[in-house]
């Protein structure tokens, strides 16, 4: 004869299927200390206590772009660029430093990919002197994303960045660099494709360090006219999207606002889509 | 909430990472099962749990110190597990037919008959549960897991009273139609 089970039956029934499921030794702290550490480090937009330390950064970037074209300081015109409120002591201060190119090698190499967004998708770089602005390194010319879910295994990091080309202004100049490995041959593939496009755009690449588990996220200017590619369409955050699998790896194609984002992985469907729906 | 748990939720409030840590201390196992019974998948809860934590700290300065910190907690960790288990489909138990975390959960060695019989009794259970439709399984664990009371459950899955009546009184229900004699021989 068939019961109504009762409140006791139930909490019991629960409580015996959590413990089934979950030992009591399960530990997380450790996985959310990382990624507290990662969040922190990979904020777009610089903290008011540390926008010297992002200033400075920055400022590696500019100084070895110069130092690899042999142009002294790349600097570029900009039309309205904001200047992080950098006082004329800083300002002074990231002058020196994008003059020691070489100086700040290290620091370049010490950075994430979340920083070169910062130069990109921040506000550019720039200081303010005498009524007049320069912007040392150009924007891009859209919101650059980056992925807040990032898969623990991928711990080897690279980027590459090309600014959009501005006709009559000074030729911009590009940055790649990398975390945990050099600089690889696939990042200077990745620029120089991307130098192609005049509206340049920004690759980044999420690797493990055997190399053979990988996610890479490319963000370009939308091209007039330009639609997704064929593939299974798929909502992501509410941006139109397709998925599709070429030999063993995932493609996600989706479109915001006005960036082409494309997510390349060989870790699956799942997960994929799990890096596309955290891009922000 | 006990002075410990208090004084931790006022310097997490602060930004202290110090009260994170108690407060993971406190909350990390519940949080893990609790998204484990709505998920039904270890990894996944642990993800859930661990996204959970890092949310709650970011959204701090949302927390209103006076009140209990858990039923605010819990709400980021079932909207967590909720998500992610719409997203992907995944079913409680893992797969749709829910054979393989039964597998794992049951001891597959022989042993007398009435403790093979009561493991079909389980299996039988654990199937109804999880045939359950998400929402009355959240409900559900709410209710009987966490402990929580009906208007706790409305607001922490923003929903009217009725709403969780009904998905309460559905699900057991269900429970009681599909295996009332076997739940009586479990419990």
């Amino acid at each position: 004869m068939n019961r109504y089970p009762d409140d006791d039956d139930i909490s019991r029934l629960l409580a015996d299927c959590a413990e089934r499921g979950i030992p009591s030794t399960v530990d997380i702290r450790s996985v959310v200390r990382r990624r507290l550490a990662e969040r922190e480090r990979s904020r777009g937009y610089p903290r008011a206590q540390r926008t010297f330390t992002w200033l400075a950064r920055a400022a590696a970037i500019i100084a070895i772009c110069a130092f690899l074209s042999g142009e002294g300081a790349a600097v570029a015109a900009a039309a309205s660029p904001k200047v992080c409120g950098s006082t004329p002591e800083v300002c002074t201060r990231l002058e020196q430093l994008a003059k020691s190119a070489a100086a700040y090698w290290s620091l370049l190499l010490a950075m994430s990919p979340s920083h070169a967004s910062q130069v990109t998708a921040g506000n550019g770089i720039g200081m303010r002197a005498d009524q007049r602005t320069i912007t040392v390194v150009a924007t891009a010319s859209f919101a650059v994303v980056t992925p807040g879910y990032i898969p623990d295994s991928l711990t080897q990091r690279e980027y590459a960045y090309v600014p959009p080309q501005q006709s009559g202004s000074v030729p911009t100049k590009s940055a790649i660099g990398s975390e945990g490995i050099a600089a690889s041959a696939r990042a200077l593939e990745a620029t120089k494709q991307l130098r192609g496009d005049q509206g340049g755009g920004v690759w980044l690449r999420f690797a493990s360090p055997t190399g053979n588990r990988f996610l890479e996220v490319l963000e370009q200017p939308l091209r007039p006219g330009q639609s997704l590619p064929p593939g299974e369409p798929v909502n992501v955050s509410g941006s139109q999207a397709v998925i599709q699998t070429r030999d063993d790896q995932t493609i996600v194609a989706l479109i915001r606002s006005n960036v082409a984002i494309t997510v390349r992985t060989n870790l699956g469907r799942s997960e994929a889509l799990r890096v596309a729906q955290s891009l922000h | 909430m006990d002075e410990q748990e208090q004084a931790a939720v006022e310097a997490f409030r602060r930004g202290d990472f110090a009260g994170l840590e108690v407060l993971m201390q406190l909350h990390q196992l519940r949080a893990v099962r609790t998204a484990y019974l709505i998920t039904g998948d270890w990894q996944v809860a642990e993800d859930v749990a661990a996204d959970a934590f890092l949310t709650a700290y970011e959204r701090r300065g949302q927390l209103d110190v006076q009140r209990p910190f858990a039923p605010w907690f819990y709400r980021i960790v079932v909207n967590g597990a909720l998500k992610i288990t719409r997203e992907t489909r995944r079913r409680w138990l893992g797969r749709d037919d829910g054979t393989d975390l039964l597998e794992q959960q049951i001891d597959p060695s022989p042993g007398p008959e009435d403790e093979a019989a009561h493991r079909e009794v389980q299996q039988a259970v654990y199937a109804a549960i999880q045939a359950l439709p998400s929402r009355q399984r959240t409900v559900l664990v709410l209710r009987y897991y966490l402990g929580m009371d009906e208007s706790a459950i409305a607001e922490i899955l923003r929903c009217p009273l009725g709403t969780v009546k009904w998905r309460l009184h559905a699900a057991r229900q269900q429970l009681r139609e599909r295996f009332g004699e076997a739940l009586r021989e479990f419990a």
